[in-house]
């Protein structure tokens, strides 16, 4: 077949060519040229989708390419949800502050990047010495080294043929944050941060690990220069304000005894539940999930699983429970909430609520 | 096989492999709303009890996970008689494209995926597909090329791909390239009418 593409016949190797460091031009034709046989046996013309229609664009507009020294990115309301290239940067500071529908950060080195949340994916390949700031439904890297990532990621990250890698819990604030997580479709309760898949594991080493629990975001990523385009972008590193919850990944708990506290859809304080959060986890249920998760309690709380997906938390240290209990009477007593019975309990409805969401997330 | 992920449907880490297989036949309403794949599998008209076996591959994060989902493909999907659509998604990341001839055996019809969003990986996907389309095993087998993430603002137009491919070249099988965005399921029927066409033309 031949590929006009390929510039050699054989198959990439995993080492790297020498580059020329010079910005990448990019091919910007997006006309569709009739001309060209779409096949060797169809009959019918091509359809027009929503995509030949839309307004053309040039994407160098959604695009970083080349940059030296600089901080750059793009402010709250410039994205709105499109796509997002970052490529051949060096010790530049970015700032992406708004959602996105995916980004792809290629040959950068020595950068410090606060990505928006994004609705699909974000994937970095043959980059080095990056701190970044990530929220995404996938992440993914390869050919990477020495990155240290904080991160809210919907599914298990990914890494390929990248050494170095360290992950801490996703900590940031900026003011339109909350809603640029819901303009991407992300949960700020669902994030595995911690659990990664390595596709090229190395005996005796591990390419990855987690970031120290006191790790402060701000010292990995600096706020923006206050001379720059961003400094109107009231950012927080506060782990207390942070969109994202904290957790704890897999980290041992420091104590043995859990508790789960459940908020049913309708009436819940985020940030009250903040401040008790240990794991959680956001996930619709049906009447006989809640039959076999909360037990004796069932009968009361089928009636509030169709008004909306349920948020579990699982809280661990000692007198856990007693203390949930307290809170549940004192500082939301007109909330619809479970709240395990007693420490012996306790540990059986946390396994039986994540083991259920972990099958839900499953399918 | 070594370590491969427990990945989830909508995670980047595909277990190396998933056979999904769905039989038409007492579908479901849930499953007759997915009008995609009841109308598509309608149109294989075929003797009761034909097994198609389509094998999904292309790069990691082309899509077709997503594409499977589009289709309604799940591992609840419902059993019956009828005929049944045995579909491999078969995980893209490099470390593991040398295990992909482990399923090229008793292909029916080969579904490539490409990411038309995705530039920089243009020359490493057209050098995949040309490798796949030299295999012994794969020969003449019809390839339906989608060109995916079409509803991404820098997706090249499939004629830009078809081009850069040298798809006009392929003499030795049919072959098609759809564009398509497998997230709002836009050109997924249509490229998925033509895989039963194909199907149908060779298995006479």
């Amino acid at each position: 077949m031949g590929c006009f593409f390929s510039k050699k016949s054989k198959r990439k190797s995993s080492e790297k060519d020498e580059r020329t460091p010079t910005t990448t031009t990019v091919e910007t034709t997006t006309t569709t040229n009739s001309s060209v046989p779409l096949g060797n046996n169809s009959e019918e013309p091509p359809k027009q989708y929503s995509w030949d229609k839309r307004e053309k664009v040039d994407p160098k507009d959604y695009m970083l390419s080349g940059l030296k020294d600089v901080t750059v990115g793009r402010l709250p309301g410039k994205l709105n949800g499109q796509q997002f290239v970052i490529q051949d940067c060096e010790n530049c500071n970015i700032f992406v502050f708004d959602h996105a529908a995916t980004i792809t950060i290629d040959d950068c080195v020595n950068c410090r990047i606060v990505l928006g949340p994004i609705k699909g994916s974000v994937f970095f390949r043959d980059c080095k010495d990056i701190k970044c700031v990530v929220a995404c439904q996938q992440f993914r890297t390869r050919d990477c080294k020495k990155m240290e990532v904080f991160l809210c990621c919907a599914t298990q990250p990914i890494i390929e043929s990248s050494t170095g890698m360290k992950f801490g819990c996703f900590q940031y604030f900026y003011p339109d944050l909350a809603f640029h997580f819901k303009d991407a479709g992300l949960s700020i309760f669902n994030n595995n941060w911690s659990n990664i898949h390595d596709f090229t594991p190395v005996s005796g080493e591990n390419n990855w690990s987690l970031l120290p629990e006191s790790s402060k975001v701000l010292d990995f990523v600096p706020v923006p220069d206050p001379e720059s385009e961003f400094k109107s972008v009231r950012i927080s590193g506060d782990p207390e304000r942070s969109i994202v919850p904290l957790t704890k990944g897999g980290r041992r708990k420091d104590s043995d005894e859990s508790c789960l506290f459940v908020f049913f859809a309708g009436e819940y304080t985020t940030a009250n539940a903040r401040k008790l959060i240990d794991e959680t986890k956001e996930v619709s249920m049906r009447p006989e999930d809640v039959k076999r998760v909360f037990q004796n309690s069932a009968d009361e709380l089928v009636d509030w699983i169709p008004k909306g997906p349920v948020i579990a938390l699982e809280l661990s240290g000692g007198g856990v429970v007693d203390a949930c209990r307290s809170i549940a009477d004192q500082v939301f007593p007109g909330t619809k909430v479970f709240v395990s019975e007693n420490k012996n309990s306790s540990s059986r409805d946390v396994d039986n609520f994540f083991n259920f969401a972990d099958m839900q997330m499953g399918l | 096989m070594e370590n491969l992920p427990l990945g989830d449907f909508s995670s980047p880490s595909t277990a190396l492999q998933s056979n999904l297989s769905v039989t038409l036949g007492g579908v479901s309403k849930r499953e007759g709303n997915k009008m995609g794949l009841l109308s598509i599998l309608r149109k294989l008209k075929s003797t009761p009890d034909q097994e198609v076996r389509i094998l999904l591959l292309g790069l990691d994060n082309g899509g077709k996970t997503t594409l499977l989902k589009q289709l309604g493909f799940n591992i609840k999907s419902v059993q019956s008689q009828g005929f049944k659509l045995n579909v491999w998604d078969i995980g893209g990341q490099r470390k593991i494209r040398p295990y992909w001839r482990n399923y090229f055996e008793n292909t029916d019809v080969l579904i490539y995926v490409i990411d038309s969003a995705d530039r920089k990986r243009f020359e490493e996907t057209g050098q995949e597909l040309a490798e796949l389309l030299d295999e012994e095993k794969l020969s003449g087998v019809p390839v339906l090329i989608f060109a995916n993430k079409q509803d991404l603002l820098t997706a090249a137009p499939a004629s830009e791909i078809a081009e850069g491919l040298n798809l006009h070249t392929i003499r030795d099988r049919m072959w098609q390239i759809q564009s398509c965005s497998a997230l709002t399921g836009e050109g997924i029927q249509e490229g998925m009418n033509w895989v039963c066409k194909s199907v149908n033309s060779k298995k006479k």
